[in-house]
């Protein structure tokens, strides 16, 4: 199987091409179906901008973007409007990672505040990893260690067939983050970098998807705790140095 | 509650209440989608060409044999015969859902036409025509052969006992397509390389190429019949919006092109997009609309 590079200029095309069309839609009155697909679209081309044309601002605009199509679902569907459950889920910290790698910490707080605690985020819609790994981080942005370490401890006593052991760095993050330990931190991102690597080959979760070119959960990760007095670099090309900030 | 979001181009359509264009007693629902009028009229024509074909052949070849091995007009009429017998079974027939097979009379019925082929088989043997015999023979068995799936009470258990989960999924898979290649939908490529993502996409389009209808299905295979859809470890529960957004994601990104312009159209056209889930039950039966699908 190609890597994703090989594909980037027929991937860009039809975003550029795409995201015309949920604009129209959208104005037509159909915001609401289309927000969530228009921000995956946006966190493709920011990828895609940086990339190929090294371009940090669209990249952390389009990011921000992505993020702020997010926020608008939470507050439509606070407000009553025809909203799909799905769309306001703990699944959203996804969404996290956009705004953290955007660097906007306060747009990032925001969507943490609205995701979890709804009734689509129960055990038969979400997988146990997603509803604990969605709280902790929710949590950690929230700048609120109590229930970060809750969520933290039962991601971390997940039973391996309900996690993904490439994904592990992170949590050795929140472990390491929520013990003031600088140095387990930057170990943790070893890990993450890692285990970034393994799941972007073959049938895992970031192969094939744009994650392949840059490690967006974990560049989120890095300005987070950047911003909390961790100083710590990137060592790998898939969190780029020039992105951190 | 109708779970068919509606073809915009037909307003009786979008009614979540309304059965079957609100005319129940005429049309028929099996999909939830389509009408009796969709469905079986295409079933019924080709299954009554290919009985047909086969009532014609047999006359002729029958025919041919007791005649000495010589043409005539006898095997011409006789092959007008078999053949026009043959369609109207076939037409009649072929469109009857598989339970019409498996439940009251259906069981006896089938019985009885392979009792019919038997008798012919015996005669035709003790009268020298042991190729005529095997023909009949066949006859004799096909429906049992060709409706395995769907014969539960001859083949009770067969999938739950027989196939791997991966092989039961297929079922599933292959009765999803069959309903919607009768109705006039187009089956899209969609499988992504890591062999998730939806079962089946399928479009259909109106007349002057804009799109009818656009659909994203799942297939289930559940013993009992009663099925649920999967909660994915990251990517939510199968069927979600959230679900079917990441999937279109994947599928634009897909290193096959074909899978790539399905995730495409799906990405372009996504706010008319049905969803629908199918389940076939150890017996081979396939149902619809029996799965609740995540809210809208």
């Amino acid at each position: 199987m190609s890597k994703i590079i090989s594909r980037l200029d027929r991937i860009e095309k039809m975003e550029r091409e795409g995201i015309i069309k949920l604009r129209s839609d959208a104005e037509k009155g159909a915001l609401n179906s289309v927000a969530n697909l228009w921000a995956l679209s946006l966190r493709n081309l920011a990828i895609i901008d940086f990339v190929k044309k090294n371009d940090v601002i669209a990249f952390r605009s389009q990011m921000r973007e992505a993020s702020l199509l997010k926020l608008g679902l939470f507050d439509r569907f606070d407000k009553g409007e025809k909203v799909a459950a799905s769309y306001v889920s703990l699944l959203s910290y996804k969404f996290l990672f956009m705004a953290l790698a955007a660097g906007d910490l306060d747009l990032a707080k925001k969507l943490a505040s609205k995701i979890g605690g709804r009734p689509v985020d129960c055990e038969d819609r979400l997988s146990r990893f997603d509803i604990t790994f969605g709280s902790a981080l929710k949590f950690f942005v929230l700048d609120d260690k109590e229930l970060m370490e809750v969520w933290a401890k039962k991601l971390a006593e997940l039973h391996p067939a309900e996690t993904i052991s490439g994904l592990s760095g992170y949590i050795e993050v929140f472990q390491n983050y929520l013990n003031n330990n600088q140095q387990g931190v930057v170990a943790g991102f070893s890990e993450i970098i890692k285990g970034h690597k393994k799941l972007s080959v073959g049938k895992n979760i970031f192969a094939n998807t744009m994650d392949e070119l840059v490690c967006v959960w974990g560049l989120g990760m890095m300005n987070l705790l950047r911003a909390r007095g961790y100083k710590i670099q990137s060592n790998d090309s898939l969190i780029p140095e020039i992105l951190v900030v | 509650m109708d779970s068919f979001e509606g073809n915009s181009s037909d307003p009786a359509s979008l009614h979540k209440y309304a059965y079957c264009w609100d005319n129940p007693a005429s049309n028929y629902d099996p999909s939830g989608h389509l009408t009796l009028g969709e469905i079986s009229t295409s079933t019924a024509i080709g299954s009554g060409l290919s009985w047909g074909f086969f009532g014609a052949l047999s006359g002729a070849v029958t025919t041919y044999r007791h005649n000495g091995n010589q043409l005539g007009w006898n095997v011409a009429g006789n092959a007008a015969i078999g053949g026009a017998v043959g369609f109207a079974g076939g037409f009649f027939l072929g469109p009857l859902p598989p339970t019409a097979w498996t439940t009251g009379g259906g069981p006896w019925m089938l019985a009885l036409l392979s009792g019919i082929a038997a008798n012919g088989a015996v005669q035709e043997y003790q009268a020298g025509y042991a190729d005529l015999a095997v023909l009949d023979a066949a006859f004799a068995v096909a429906p049992f052969m060709l409706t395995y799936r769907e014969l539960s009470i001859k083949f009770e258990g067969y999938i739950e006992s027989t196939l791997t989960a991966a092989g039961k999924g297929v079922i599933g898979e292959e009765a999803a397509a069959k309903a919607f290649a009768r109705a006039g939908y187009e089956s899209l490529k969609c499988r992504l390389s890591s062999n998730n993502g939806p079962d089946g996409v399928f479009v259909k389009y109106n007349a002057d190429g804009t799109i009818s209808d656009l659909v994203v299905a799942e297939s289930k295979y559940a013993a009992n019949g009663y099925a649920r859809l999967s909660t994915t470890k990251t990517m939510g529960q199968q069927m979600s919006w959230e679900w079917i957004d990441a999937n279109i994601n994947l599928m634009r990104m897909s290193a096959d092109p074909e899978v790539a312009q399905t995730g495409d159209l799906l990405f372009l056209n996504r706010d008319v997009i049905a969803r629908k889930v199918n389940v076939v039950d150890q017996w081979g039966v396939n149902r619809w609309n029996t799965v609740t699908l995540p809210q809208d």
